[in-house]
């Protein structure tokens, strides 16, 4: 144990007494989080400003009249949009609106889809031809249908700020009528009506691009040091020094994973603070919005986020430490870790491009993609309990098959001596 | 005390090693059968010409490489080196005159880091090290970073650092290699005071007058295989000359004569 020790003091001196290594491991990846995420926040609230001077146009098509309850009259929808229309006068944050409706009855959908998609309407409303009846007739599946350009965050936001005022209409009506089964006036279809390329849309989300940039901070962080620490001892032949000295093989390689484990987890609650720094940035922008998540995070979140960077620091530096072993140099083990480094890369690349987060339980086994999805699921808050353990749990496991492997190479002097 | 019972050692080339060495053999046996001794106040020698085998021989000894064949004991109690190695390597310290420090810390540290790896307690570590470091001179760079030394100084720091754990056998691959004259005559006269000592000191060395002035006995190797043993004066009558460059050639002819090989 004392000779394990020993060498995890060393190699930590080694890190913590040079200047540029402090400065690549500790300061930068957080720095970089931070900024990026700064900038990206800092679009996006610009982009609420500017929302605030906009100026929608909503199609509204079949637009309700008053209707009758069991508690006298509902209020027309026009004259419901229009007490918003006067309030949003008075009210510079709140959407600022007019609406539109057909000439004589008369529309045609496709031309109307046609203007949303060259973003000169943000939102179609249509109400069926018999909502009336259907209200009173208490008739299910009274659609209303919602047509809005999803690549146009104006569009976006418009579509967002109608929801909440459909909801309240829903309110007013269901608010004339006794019996319960009578509350649920109509229901909203926006899923024909999102027009646009759906890749691009996920393209914004940070969600995506998270655990990405988390996943190569991790990785890198570890390289550095895994390379430096063995190859590089090979390479200059000071590994052999310390392998003429009683310290058992085994306890040597414990000494050097144990370190770099130590010097990697830290630089990644390095690049954690700056997140921690940056994510309730975003919840400010995107207040309770999907575009950024509604990003909430709780205390919960934030542990579970931790554990998981912490198994995959772990798991990496002993796949790093394995090939920073086998290699005879420092520029071989970087060869030979750059597709290592490109699986996992590409692992997070797909994964911001793949639509369901995966809810399958194997998924959540398979090493280096578990990290990557549940991360992702995290950030959308729909990462499940057992799949966020299973995930922790299952890198851990491999870390430890890894570190015996470890063990093995260090006993085998083809290996420390392949020179 | 130290016993070296008929080791070999076969490499397995790999290509490009075959390529190199014009072989299609994948087999290289760089330690052929060896066997020898060397006896607590003594300096034993290893002589022969490159590629003879010499730093494997010593590599076997000092538990870096495992012979396919045979076995070394070390000490009284016959500690076997091929099957107990992490029990051996605290009688013994392996030093080469190839730089192996890292170069970020300074002297001092590196001498403590060593010093408890041997597992010596702190006053111990500062005994030898106050011996150690005024013997070669390294008191005024102790607390120098090693990448600021100079070759001589870093050679001085490596050997100070390898005797650490004040080591009943020493075993240093050609302690001259590199050197000035001056540090030369430092290591050398170093390695008489050890074995004035007591010390089980086993060099190897590929210079003639090496070998002839420091070693109290000396065994030449060549192809791998211990083709002479003895003192200076036995290898010298046994080959009928009176200096050893002409004692080694014609043990060289022998061994390729008798191998049917041409020199
Ligand atoms: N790791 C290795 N793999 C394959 N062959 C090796 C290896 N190390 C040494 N050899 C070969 O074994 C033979 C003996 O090498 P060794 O280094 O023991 O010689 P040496 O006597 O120390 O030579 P030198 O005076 O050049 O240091 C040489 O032919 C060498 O090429
Ligand atoms: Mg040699």
């Amino acid at each position: 144990m004392k000779n394990i020790w020993t060498i995890i003091k060393k190699e930590l001196a080694r890190v913590f007494t040079d200047k540029g290594m402090i400065l690549s491991l500790f300061l930068i990846p957080p720095l970089t989080i931070y900024l990026i995420y700064g900038l990206m926040g800092m679009s996006a609230e610009k982009q609420s400003e500017k929302y605030e001077s906009y100026k929608a146009t909503v199609y509204v098509i079949n637009a309700p009249g008053e209707i009758s309850g069991d508690f006298g009259e509902s209020i027309d929808f026009l004259a419901y949009l229009d007490e918003f229309k006067k309030a949003a006068e008075e009210d510079s944050k709140a959407l600022q609106f007019s609406y539109l409706t057909p000439q004589n009855g008369d529309y045609d959908i496709a031309t109307l889809k046609k203007q949303v998609e060259n973003e000169e309407l943000d939102l179609v409303i249509e109400f069926p031809n018999d909502f009336k009846e259907n209200v009173i007739n208490n008739i299910k599946n009274n659609e209303i249908k919602l047509y809005y350009n999803i690549n146009n965050t104006y569009s976006q936001n418009v579509y967002y700020d109608f929801l909440t005022k459909l909801s309240g209409y829903e309110n007013l009506l269901a608010g004339t009528r006794v019996e319960l089964e009578k509350l649920e006036v109509f229901t909203i279809n926006d899923l024909e009506g999102r027009i646009g390329d759906e890749q691009k849309v996920k393209g914004t989300i940070i969600a995506m691009i998270m655990p990405l940039l988390l996943v190569i901070y991790l990785m890198a962080g570890a390289m550095g040091v895994g390379i430096e620490s063995i190859a590089g001892e090979k390479e200059r032949g000071t590994i052999a020094t310390l392998l003429v000295t009683p310290i058992k093989r085994s306890q040597l390689a414990i000494g050097k994973v144990i370190s770099i484990s130590i010097i990697a987890v830290l630089s990644s609650i390095a690049s954690f603070i700056g997140l921690l720094a940056v994510l309730p940035q975003f919840a400010k922008v995107a207040e309770g919005e999907d575009v950024f998540g509604g990003v909430n995070y709780t205390l919960g979140h934030y542990i579970v986020l931790l554990l998981i960077m912490i198994a995959a620091v772990l798991f990496f530096v002993t796949l790093i430490v394995i090939v920073s072993t086998y290699a005879k140099s420092t520029k071989q083990a970087g060869t030979l870790i750059m597709p290592l480094y490109l699986v996992v890369m590409a692992a997070a690349f797909l994964n911001m491009f793949t639509e369901e987060i995966s809810a399958s339980f194997t998924s959540y086994l398979i090493p280096v993609y578990n990290v990557v999805i549940a991360l992702k699921a995290l950030f959308q808050f729909e990462l499940l309990f057992t799949n966020g353990l299973i995930t922790i749990i299952s890198t851990f496991v491999y870390t430890i098959l890894l570190v015996l492997i470890i063990q093995k190479m260090f006993r085998s002097e083809k290996i420390m001596f392949n020179q | 005390m130290l016993r070296v019972e008929n080791i070999t050692k076969i490499y397995k080339l790999s290509k490009k090693q075959m390529r190199l060495e014009n072989t299609k053999d994948p087999r290289k046996v760089a330690v052929n059968n060896v066997s020898f001794e060397v006896h607590p106040g003594e300096i034993f020698g290893l002589l022969g010409p490159n590629g003879a085998g010499k730093t494997t021989t010593l590599r076997c000894i000092s538990t870096l490489i495992k012979p396919d064949e045979g076995d070394i004991f070390i000490g009284k109690e016959r500690i076997s080196v091929v099957h107990d190695d992490d029990k051996a390597r605290g009688h013994f310290s392996f030093l080469t005159s190839e730089l192996k420090l890292e170069d970020h810390f300074t002297p001092n540290y590196l001498f403590n880091f060593f010093g408890s790896l041997y597992g010596l307690a702190e006053d111990q570590i500062e005994k030898h090290k106050e011996k150690l470091f005024s013997v070669f001179g390294i008191n005024e760079f102790r607390e120098i970073k090693v990448k600021q030394l100079s070759t001589g100084m870093k050679q001085k720091t490596s050997i100070a650092i390898s005797l650490v754990n004040d080591p009943e056998i020493v075993i240093f691959d050609e302690p001259t290699n590199g050197l000035d004259v001056l540090t030369a005559k430092t290591v050398t006269d170093y390695l008489e005071t050890l074995r004035d000592e007591g010390k089980t000191v086993i060099i190897s060395t590929h210079i003639m007058s090496v070998a002839a002035k420091l070693c109290d006995r000396i065994g030449v190797i060549i192809d791998g295989k211990l083709r002479k043993i003895g003192t200076l004066q036995q290898i010298l009558d046994d080959t009928k000359t009176n200096d050893l460059d002409d004692a080694f050639f014609i043990i060289y002819k022998e061994a390729h004569e008798a191998e049917g090989g041409v020199i």
